[in-house]
């Protein structure tokens, strides 16, 4: 004597209204209108990344200028290298916004098997070059003169290029202490040379290039692959911002699938904020791909995982704000109908109705009142935050207001009925007045005036 | 439906209600009772049918999902009835937190210590802390506290924190309603009128759902 299950639905009117609230979990996506603004902003986001790119080019010219013929050649070829491979990624970046992100990692990964490839070639160049020289050595080192020549030269070209590397590329960021080793070592083959001992100077000096060339190119290479990451980043997270402010206000639609006209659900305030967090993490995830100091596995992460992520959430949250509103439409449905119903056949009256501090998305009561002055309240809340089930509370608040005689006439009648099932009773029954008890729930939870008052001073609410 | 072996035939369970007992508790109602009491709230649940078989590690589980959950309530149909499954459900949500137990049973606690219907009475009753007992007559029914009806006793067995305070006997009543999907639970033993308010509520937001979703079909 404690339950009763009863389908309040059928299964095909409940399943229709899941289906309308499910078909919320669509984000809306205007798309060339998203695209259009996401290539508008990525665009000027690839513009301001490159410009330095572009000084830095610049720069790395002026420096072949001043090498020895011996490697002026090469390095000009590497330049013109690398040239290609930002201008190709620019235009990459530049073309493929529209194409948002998948398309968009597939082209980075085409560009970093492409960069991975040179790299490789330009380093058994390097080597076959290095093996030749070295063969050369020998007789080098019959001649004096030739050997002081060429060593003094290879440590001038070694000087200039770990200048060019110190002041223009970020190479701490991406190759840690490097350069610091092979100074050292260029500084021995300098003491070396200073000393007259030409042929050690020669082999470490030229060796020393070589590394300091190949520490360029491996900075260059991985600053353009940060570089996609961040584009590719900053697009990811700047749709999702689009998205949000897309999907602020969606219509609603009835069980026959249609929109309900006039009918607008304001997203963040069905969701409890949902939106608003939602803006607040997308900013900060922004900020996080603009910022320089970012690194490339952080832009990726950024880009493969926090931003799909947020327009799951997203999801969630537009699906969320569709069955919160419409729980809310049954809290009231099934409260007024349980009231309709004790009115009639229990003699009550409804005498009050509010949301909890007015506000749509909480509880509900109703409070009922017997000819006799006894009072229920019917509350009304979620079983959950996001579930779509609620909770009705019959609470009876009738100790304070029943007569002495209500309870004196309801014993005579329950000594009545004992005598008519045969019990038997040994004194006059008599309910004794009961104590006052606590509710179970707050105090003022049941004064709806208070909710009324409460409801007024929240300045911040903003109900559609 | 004592032939379930170690499992429980669950007509319906409810976690997390305040409705059934001191402090947020979880229910489980039994299928299957012996009795036919006139006036019954949950005739559904009389008939000795299979419903939902859990076994009693998964329904333990399934009772402690809300961790504030500081009660269990055995209802039914007839708990006596499954006393060695459910006996063995305590005792496994026992095992994972400190709990209270009430049980109603259409039984006196004379007979079922005298003459148990089912082998696990005896271990039910021992983790028991109150046991409300008596088959519900509907005359007597006053609209008053946590037992259906005024001949129905309620023994405290074992005493617990918070208990003391809580009037089993004259409380006023109160009930809950939960939306679960398409079905709707009254939990509790409602005050007056309520169960007719209830099964006419539900009849006409069902009549008024179906009715707007052949519209919207278009038929």
């Amino acid at each position: 004597m404690s339950g009763r299950k009863r389908i309040q639905v059928d299964e095909s009117a409940w399943y229709r209204l899941l289906r309308s609230a499910e078909q919320l979990r669509e984000v809306r996506r205007d798309l060339p209108k998203l695209v259009e603004d996401v290539r508008r902003q990525a665009r000027v986001d690839v513009e301001r990344g490159f410009a330095d790119l572009r000084r830095r080019q610049q720069r790395s010219e002026e420096s072949v200028q001043r090498l020895s013929e011996q490697t002026r050649t090469l390095e000009a070829e590497t330049n013109q290298r690398l040239q290609q491979q930002a201008a190709d990624l620019q235009r990459r970046l530049a073309d493929g916004v529209g194409e948002l992100r998948a398309e968009t990692r597939a082209a980075l990964d085409a560009q970093q098997r492409a960069m991975a490839s040179a790299l490789a070639a330009e380093r058994r160049e390097r080597i076959a070059q290095s093996t030749e020289l070295t063969q050369r050595i020998d007789e080098l080192t019959q001649d004096r003169a030739l050997a002081e020549e060429l060593s003094r030269a290879w440590l001038a070209d070694a000087d200039t290029m770990a200048a060019l590397i110190a002041e223009t590329l970020p190479h701490e960021r991406y190759a840690p202490g490097e350069l610091a080793a092979v100074l050292t070592r260029l500084a021995q083959a300098r003491g070396n040379h200073e000393l007259g001992r030409y042929d050690a100077a020669l082999a470490v000096s030229q060796d020393g290039y070589h590394t300091l060339g190949e520490l360029r190119v491996k900075v260059e290479q991985e600053d353009l692959a940060r570089r996609s990451w961040q584009s590719a980043a900053v697009q990811a997270v700047a749709l999702v911002e689009l998205l949000i402010e897309e999907n602020a206000e969606r219509s609603v639609l009835g069980p026959d699938q249609r929109e309900i006209p006039g009918v607008v659900l304001d997203v963040d305030y069905w969701s409890g904020g949902g939106l608003a967090d939602f803006r607040r993490l997308a900013g900060a995830a922004l900020r996080r791909a603009r910022d320089e100091a970012s690194s490339a596995q952080a832009l990726q992460r950024i880009c493969e995982e926090e931003a799909p992520m947020f327009e799951a959430q997203l999801s969630d949250a537009v699906q969320r704000a569709g069955l919160s509103q419409l729980a809310s439409q049954v809290r009231v449905s099934l409260a007024d109908e349980v009231a309709q119903v004790l009115a009639e056949t229990a003699f009550y009256s409804l005498v009050d109705a509010e949301f909890a501090d007015t506000d749509q998305r909480g509880a509900f009561f109703a409070k009922l009142r017997h000819e006799n002055g006894s009072e229920i309240v019917l509350d009304i809340e979620r079983a959950e935050p996001d579930s779509g089930g609620v909770v009705l509370r019959v609470v009876s608040l009738d100790h304070d207001t029943e007569s002495e005689a209500d309870r004196r006439s309801r014993a005579e009648a329950i000594q009545r009925a004992l005598a008519e099932h045969g019990h038997q009773v040994h004194a006059p029954l008599a309910e004794l007045p009961p104590e006052p008890e606590p509710l179970a729930v707050g105090e003022d939870r049941y004064d709806l005036a208070a909710h009324r008052r409460r409801g007024e001073r929240s300045e911040g609410s903003t109900r559609p | 439906m004592s032939g379930a072996g170690s499992l429980v035939n669950v007509a319906a369970t409810r976690v997390g209600t305040r409705a059934l007992g001191p402090g947020l508790r979880s229910v489980v109602w039994v299928q299957g009772c012996p009795f036919t009491c006139r006036g019954c709230m949950s005739p559904d649940w009389i008939p000795d049918r299979p419903a939902r078989l859990v076994a009693p590690g998964e329904l333990a589980a399934e009772l402690l999902a809300d961790a504030r959950v500081t009660g269990l309530t055995l209802s039914g149909g007839e708990p006596m009835a499954q006393a060695a499954a459910l006996a063995e459900t305590v005792a496994r949500a026992r095992a994972e937190r400190d709990l209270s137990v009430l049980c109603f049973t259409g039984y006196r606690l004379e007979r079922l210590r005298r003459d148990p219907p089912d082998p696990g009475v005896a271990r039910l009753l021992a983790c028991v802390d109150v046991l409300v007992d008596g088959q519900y007559v509907a005359e007597l029914n006053d609209g008053r506290g946590l037992r259906g009806s005024r001949n129905q006793r309620v023994h405290r067995l074992n005493s617990w924190a918070g208990e003391e305070e809580y009037d089993f006997e004259d409380r006023p009543r109160s009930a809950e309603i939960a939306l679960e999907g398409p079905s709707a639970l009254l939990v509790g033993v409602p005050p007056p009128g309520l169960l007719d308010a209830f099964d006419a509520a539900v009849d006409a937001v069902r009549t008024r759902l179906s009715r707007n979703a052949m519209e919207g079909n278009g038929t």
